[in-house]
């Protein structure tokens, strides 16, 4: 462990540098600790995640449910009984449990269930993509913005305002309307409206790591800006950037749907849940599982990742000490 | 005409036992009882009020220059009259705030004699001074009330008006470079209401939130995104009509729409989906009138994009399109056969042109492979509201099946209009042509002819060999005055169109669905079927 020396008080005093381990994270709290007595943050065995899950039910339903959903979407290619846009005249509103249709088909004469396996794909490529590109952007403008200051802090953070000041979902709708349709449009869109929020949460949080004594022990030996942020601040936000992460992929799982819905995510045929409730909606009255079906999928699954989301913060500000 | 075809729901469904219809009515009204809640009261007999649902409203009424249906047809066709009015339930053109109305010889000189006696919603009576001031705006770029944005001129007959000149106080005469026998009909246009002049002194070029003419319900209110509401004008040339005031409220959810028909917090509407056509005559409460189809649905093709510049690839896209599929599964089967441009209700109609709109898979395959387009990608373009994306999906999967790969962009309408109107991006599109009027130079002149947007941008055809013979058959039929030579000046018309350019694949005529409580009488349904709205001839039973 390499030691310097710091002015602390009026005097100078010998100071051991823990590089990185200073993880503020719920997990491990001591890590925090200036002089890094405490190492790093426990390993938490698969034992003792079960055994939390068992004391929460509901969250671990809930992660069963965003597995599952996942997993299916994932092997859909092999699971769907038939290709999920291909048109039969012949079987056109064809009922549950008809025939080889174990979900019906729609007016098109399209597998019902086919495109239920398949339309979850794009909510979850669309959610998890465009939340993971927000993150990364937000993370580098906020410890930009948290520790540079001065004119850089509050150019970005006023982009970051005006980004903001939109109503999100017409930000996004704006974004997919001017660039078209499409699923890369969609993901830029969300992944932008998006951005703000993990931006202004790393801002503020490099603010505060910034007047700690690792970082000003940093300074002291003289490592280069981009290594303090880097390598002293950055490990120490990924905790609660992750947990929030968790939430916002319920968000931006909402708005793919959404857009889908509005007719400006994936394009018919291909199957989109958000997208077969805009269908199924025109024939709600004889033919109600149409919509109602992909809806209530779209609605667990985002109730679920919000399940997930909540609990995630919740063992973050308990420090973990509900995990055993 | 009143539907008294009731289809049984195994035809229309494929079988299905409807789940509880009477249960998912009364869920689906109570469940979307919020949607409905805006709405300012119940339609009722009562108070003689009318509830219109339509599906926008901006509350800018000005006539030349489109708001969407909501303001600029549907509302306008209560505020307003033009020089003369078509009814749609017969194809005559009668006269409005024109009495009567001569011709000339060389069909070039329209001589009208405004209607004695006819007074403006604000007072003032309507002269041929008040006509010259609302045709003045349109033509005269340099007229201060001009609106920014009109094209009214192109629905006037563009360059043939020569001149617009006032006789005197109650005479009015429009000079022509050319016959035209479609210019009465013109004039019976929503765009070409007749405005106070007073008002456009008051308002200027602004006078579409506050538009006065003579229609037969009058201004009260309008409120941008939500309704505009009309009263009954007492001086109304026909008498005062029946109903005291009508609501013209937006709601544009189908779903909504059709709960709150069902629930009889909307009187009428015309924006009804066609899937829903069945439950709502089914209800026992909501009449569904199939008037007569006056719209056409077509694929343009641009003839200088890519594969498409090959005749052969744009006979095969016609020939590949099945027309059941797109009647049965994007209209439920409220739809019709097209016979190329015309449709039934119209002149120039022949059944036996249902020919040129019949799939026949081998031929476009052979052509297809004749011009060497096998495995060719073809962009198609398509708005993403209403039976458009349901449509597409229809046309996609036919030209795939003759092996051409088809990559479709559905957009909103700002959007797609754009690209329609621009050559080097449209290459396939869903389009349709109402025209608002029965004649049916509304489906050619401003379709085929040189200079239009549509034949320079959309289909891009002014290149092609046969323009010239084209333009000069159009001319021929427009100035024809025998309506029996015309009607067969249409048919070989449209005969020339689906045989040497072939840039319309037609794929059906549809009436937009109109549906009214069962307690009104006098709905004029063929005028609703082109949205077309005269809701003076309607009465509480």
């Amino acid at each position: 462990m390499p030691t310097a020396w710091a002015r602390i008080g009026r005097s100078w005093k010998p100071f051991r540098i823990c590089k990185g381990k200073a993880a503020v994270t719920g997990l491990d709290r001591a890590a925090s600790l200036p002089d890094g007595r405490a190492g790093r943050p426990k390993p938490i065995g698969l034992s003792a995640v079960f055994r939390h899950l068992a004391r929460r039910p509901v969250v671990a339903l809930s992660w069963v449910i965003v597995l599952a959903v996942m997993l299916v979407s994932l092997l859909a290619p092999w699971l769907a009984p038939f290709d999920p846009t291909d048109q039969a005249t012949t079987d056109r509103m064809l009922p549950m449990g008809s025939d080889a249709f174990a979900m019906g088909t729609d007016q098109f004469g399209r597998d019902q269930l086919s495109r239920l396996l398949w339309g979850g794909r794009p909510l979850i490529v669309i959610s998890l993509v465009s939340v993971a590109i927000a993150i990364a952007a937000g993370f580098v403008i906020g410890l930009c913005a948290g520790y540079l200051r001065g004119w850089i802090d509050m150019v970005l953070m006023r982009v970051m305002d005006v980004i903001l000041s939109f109503p999100l979902i017409l930000f996004a709708i704006v974004i997919v309307a001017a660039l078209g349709p499409n699923l890369i449009n969609v993901i830029i869109a969300i992944a932008l409206s998006q951005i703000p929020v993990f931006a202004r949460l790393v801002r503020a949080l490099t603010v505060g790591e910034t007047a700690k004594e690792y970082v000003l022990a940093g300074k002291a030996v003289g490592f280069s800006t981009p290594r303090i942020m880097l390598s002293e601040i950055a490990p120490n936000l990924v905790g609660p950037v992750i947990v929030q992460g968790t939430s916002v992929i319920a968000v931006a799982a909402l708005y793919s749907a959404a857009l889908s819905y509005l007719g400006l995510g994936i394009q018919p045929p291909e199957p989109d849940w958000g997208y077969m409730v805009k269908e199924g909606q025109q024939l709600l009255f004889f033919a109600p599982s149409l919509a109602l079906v992909p809806g209530i999928c779209i609605a667990v699954f985002v109730t679920a990742w919000n399940f997930i989301g909540d609990d995630l913060r919740d063992l973050f500000a308990a420090g973990g000490e509900t995990m055993p | 005409m009143i539907m008294n075809r009731m289809r049984s729901p195994s035809t229309k469904t494929g079988g299905r036992v409807p789940v509880s219809r009477r249960q998912v009515l009364a869920s689906g009204a109570a469940g979307l009882g919020a949607a409905t809640l805006g709405l300012p009261r119940l339609a009722s007999a009562q108070d003689n009020t009318l509830v219109f649902a339509v599906n926008s409203i901006t509350g800018n009424f000005e006539p030349t220059v489109w708001n969407g249906f909501g303001d600029t047809v549907i509302t306008m066709d209560s505020l307003g009259r033009g020089l003369t009015h078509v009814t749609f339930q017969s194809t005559d053109v009668q006269g409005a705030v024109a009495e009567s109305w001569d011709v000339s010889e060389d069909g070039r000189v329209y001589t009208f004699s405004i209607r004695p006696g006819m007074t403006f919603h604000d007072g003032t009576d309507v002269t041929a001074q008040d006509v010259f001031r609302t045709f003045n705006r349109i033509l005269d770029p340099e007229d201060p009330t001009r609106p920014a944005g009109t094209g009214a001129i192109d629905n006037l007959g563009g360059d043939n008006l020569q001149e617009i000149e006032l006789v005197d106080d109650m005479t009015f005469r429009f000079i022509l470079r050319d016959p035209d026998a479609a210019f009465a009909a013109r004039l019976s246009r929503p765009d070409m209401v007749i405005i106070s002049g007073a008002a456009l002194d008051e308002y200027g070029s602004d006078i579409g939130p506050n538009l006065v003419s003579c229609g037969p319900y009058r201004l009260v209110d309008a409120t941008p995104g939500e309704r505009a509401v009309v009263e009954a004008f007492d001086d109304f040339y026909l008498g005062r009509p029946s109903v005291d005031r009508i609501v013209f409220q937006v709601l544009p959810d189908p779903l909504a729409l059709t709960s709150a028909l069902v629930g009889g917090t909307v009187s009428m509407s015309n924006f009804v989906p066609h899937s829903n056509l069945e439950q709502l005559a089914s209800s026992g409460r909501v009449t569904v009138h199939e008037p007569q189809a006056y719209i056409s649905l077509f694929l343009t093709m641009n003839a200088t994009a890519g594969p498409l510049s090959d005749m052969r690839v744009r006979q095969a896209i016609n020939y590949a399109v099945d027309r059941d599929a797109v009647i049965n599964e994007a209209f439920f089967g409220y739809a019709y056969q097209p016979a190329y441009m015309c449709t039934a209700a119209q002149m120039g109609y022949d059944p036996a042109q249902e020919a040129y709109s019949t799939r026949d898979l081998d031929r476009a395959r052979q052509l297809i492979q004749e011009a060497g387009a096998e495995g060719a990608t073809i962009m198609m373009h398509s708005q993403n509201q209403l039976f458009w994306p349901s449509l597409g999906q229809v046309v996609q999967r036919n030209l795939e099946d003759i092996g051409l790969n088809i990559d479709t962009q559905y957009v909103e309408s700002g959007s797609f209009f754009g690209i329609m109107f621009d050559k080097t991006q449209h290459e396939l599109g869903l389009w349709q042509r109402s025209a608002f009027m029965p004649d049916p130079d509304g489906k050619f002149s401003p379709l085929f002819f040189s200079g239009t947007l549509s034949a320079e941008d959309t289909t891009a055809h002014t290149g092609l060999p046969t323009q010239p013979e084209l333009e000069r058959r159009i001319l021929e039929a427009l100035q024809a005055q025998d309506p029996e030579v015309r009607n067969q000046l249409y048919i070989d018309l449209n005969r020339f169109l689906a045989e040497e350019v072939m840039v319309h694949a037609m794929l059906a005529n549809i009436y937009t669905p109109v549906a009214s409580q069962n307690d009104l009488s006098g709905v004029n349904a063929d005028g609703m079927g082109t949205y077309r709205t005269f809701l003076e001839t309607v009465s509480y039973l």
